[in-house]
């Protein structure tokens, strides 16, 4: 049988490096990767696919729950909450009925928690787990903000831009690019997740591969068949489908 | 029926004006009655002029009263030295005197004002001398409860910040990961840490000051425990001049700032951050920098309510301790991030020596 393989999301080095290592012991897991922040979680998560995710709650600009939203519920694999005291967090976990680890918590405890895990993957049982963690979402929505910061790599710099200087975002493959002043960004996440991510009065999504800052419209040119371009204030042209018409139009407030 | 709520300020003045009042009807009383036992001829001295002439000195006392009030208080704040402290008093005494002098015979038209002034400066003094020890007696004793309260208030405080499950189940947590990955001497360092900042809490400490040395290593104790948990994450630079350290400060006001700085400079983004306590004396001032290069202030970034508490809270015991003379700011940093100031008048204690050392870890 495949080793399970984990993934290991933590803003505090000690926490994350030392679980991966408990990790390690349990010869039927595999530790894939740690994380330090909420955005890395969502790229890890894409692009690695693992198995389960022991996921810290509290963390900066990203935190649990903006994870969950970003990947989606439903493409959620199993998870494992680690936190150390969040009363909101354990109430709807204990609701939700999901499983979590409170710290510090004991190697036992641990292999409980992973030992359950397990036999949830093996059996399939995810299905049922795919509703807790919708409920779970839908639940504290309100308590967690929207994305205010992205971490984009330059050469060998990491670079913060904060999503108030995006122009435009489109898709590259599973990756979006960032367009900020002239010159673009690549993040290894991919549209839907950002787009869940991002406040909606904020940015919208005007095609399938592009949400725009509505801060940055110039012009809305709409033609016969329904389909439009939006023209930024830097001339920048973006196509707008015809099925994100009606979206455009609500957050705008206005008919096109 | 209604009742009425009087601030303290308020049932202090109706004290004092009642005070004056009763004084002021035992002396139209006395003079009626003397006037009646000396004139010659049956000329009586009517209760109506009996007020006219006594009354007058009383009202304008009476109005002095809350202007002293103000006066000692500011003066108090500023914690100015001896001989600039009892020049200051001469000064405004000479002051009121003469203003209430001047108002009382101005009443009347008087001719000889000079030698009026003369004759009755001595008297005068007296009268606001008396005045002044009450209000001395009265600001003393309101000050000193005011800092018992807002001390014990304080303690109460850093000792909740420092038991917060949160704080205390991550440093736990860090001992464990210590200890699953070999480190003992780490995880010991660790609980003496934790074991120090529990010890700052609860170890009775009655001292509303201490000096700022004092101040910033229990700050330091704090931030120990948290460098531990954010490990490559955190870093504490603190740079203050020899004559800062000696300078006293209201105990337990640097707890919040550093409490605040870590929130937001370091726990709320995911880079590493740097937290800077600084201090340095300006003319007669202290003046001390809490920063760290997160998000900035709140006026930028939304911070939680809970937050907000803290430094209202600071704000609040610097101005009880030292009025306007001292001032708190938190701004954005010129290089990002936000900085805390405070502005304290420089004081220092002769008897600092004698105090109690607290432990260095």
């Amino acid at each position: 049988m495949n080793r399970l393989r984990v993934l290991v999301v933590d803003d505090e080095p000690l926490a994350r490096t030392g679980l991966s290592e408990l990790i390690r012991k349990d010869p039927e897991f595999e530790s894939i990767g740690d994380c330090a922040d909420g955005q890395a979680a969502v790229e890890a998560i894409e692009s690695l696919q693992p198995d389960l995710v022991l996921l810290d709650v509290q963390m900066p600009e990203i935190d649990g729950f903006g994870v969950i939203r970003a990947i989606g519920p439903e493409r959620m694999p199993p998870v494992i909450f680690v936190t150390a005291y969040e009363e909101f967090a354990l109430e709807a976990f204990r609701v939700h009925a999901l499983d979590y680890l409170l710290k510090p918590f004991s190697d036992a405890e641990l292999a409980a928690a992973l030992g359950r895990a397990k036999r949830l993957i093996r059996d399939d049982g995810l299905h049922h787990l795919t509703e807790r963690l919708t409920e779970l979402v839908g639940s504290v929505r309100p308590e967690s903000k929207y994305l205010s910061r992205l971490t984009v790599r330059v050469a060998q710099r990491v670079q913060i831009v904060r999503v108030t200087e995006i122009d435009w975002i489109d898709a590259a493959d599973y990756c979006a690019k960032l367009h900020v002043a002239g010159t673009a960004h690549v993040v290894r996440v991919s549209l839907g997740a950002l787009e869940r991510l991002l406040d909606p009065a904020a940015f919208v999504r005007v095609h399938r591969s592009a949400i725009i800052n509505l801060d940055r419209i110039r012009e809305i040119v709409s033609d016969p068949t329904g389909d439009g371009v939006v023209v930024l204030a830097d001339g920048t042209k973006v196509r707008m489908a015809r099925s994100r018409r009606a979206a455009v139009e609500r957050v705008l407030g206005k008919a096109l | 029926m209604q009742t009425v709520t009087l601030t303290r300020n308020q049932r202090a003045l109706a004290w004092a004006l009642g005070i004056m009042a009763l004084l002021a009807a035992v002396a139209v009383t006395r003079h009626h009655l003397e006037m009646m036992d000396h004139s010659p001829g049956g000329h009586y001295l009517t209760w109506g002029h009996a007020i006219s002439q006594q009354a007058p000195d009383y009202i304008l006392w009476a109005l002095a009263i809350p202007l002293v009030y103000l006066f000692v208080d500011r003066v108090a704040r500023r914690r100015w030295g001896w001989p600039r402290t009892v020049l200051a008093h001469a000064a405004f005494a000479l002051v009121v005197v003469l203003a209430v002098i001047l108002l009382r015979n101005g009443w009347f038209g008087a001719k000889d004002l000079g030698m009026i002034v003369m004759s009755i400066l001595p008297s005068q003094f007296f009268t606001y001398a008396a005045i002044l020890g009450g209000v001395l007696a009265y600001h003393y004793s309101r000050v000193f409860v005011e800092r018992e309260v807002e001390l014990a208030d304080a303690r109460l405080r850093a000792l909740r910040a420092q038991l917060r499950p949160h704080f205390m189940f991550n440093a736990l947590n860090s001992v464990a990961m210590l200890v699953r990955s070999g480190r003992g001497t780490e995880a010991v360092d660790t609980i003496a840490r934790v074991s120090d900042l529990l010890r700052d809490g609860l170890v009775d400490d009655d001292r509303a000051e201490v000096t700022l040395e004092e101040e910033v290593a229990l700050a330091r104790r704090y931030l120990a425990v948290e460098e531990v948990r954010f490990a490559d994450r955190l870093e504490v630079r603190v740079d203050l001049t020899e004559q800062a350290k000696a300078a006293r400060v209201p105990r337990l006001i640097l707890q919040p700032l550093v409490e605040n700085a870590v929130r937001h400079g370091i726990s709320a983004r995911a880079a590493a951050g740097r937290i800077g306590i600084r201090a340095r004396v300006s003319g007669r001032e202290l003046i001390v920098e809490v920063s760290d290069d997160g998000h900035g202030p709140a006026v930028l970034t939304p911070r939680p309510v809970s937050n907000g508490v803290g430094l209202r809270n600071t704000r609040e015991r610097l101005k009880a301790a030292y009025g306007s003379a001292a001032r708190f700011t938190l701004d954005q940093a010129p290089e990002g991030g936000a900085v805390a100031t405070l502005v304290i008048p420089l004081w220092f204690d002769v008897g600092a020596q004698h105090a109690a050392p607290l432990p260095t870890p």
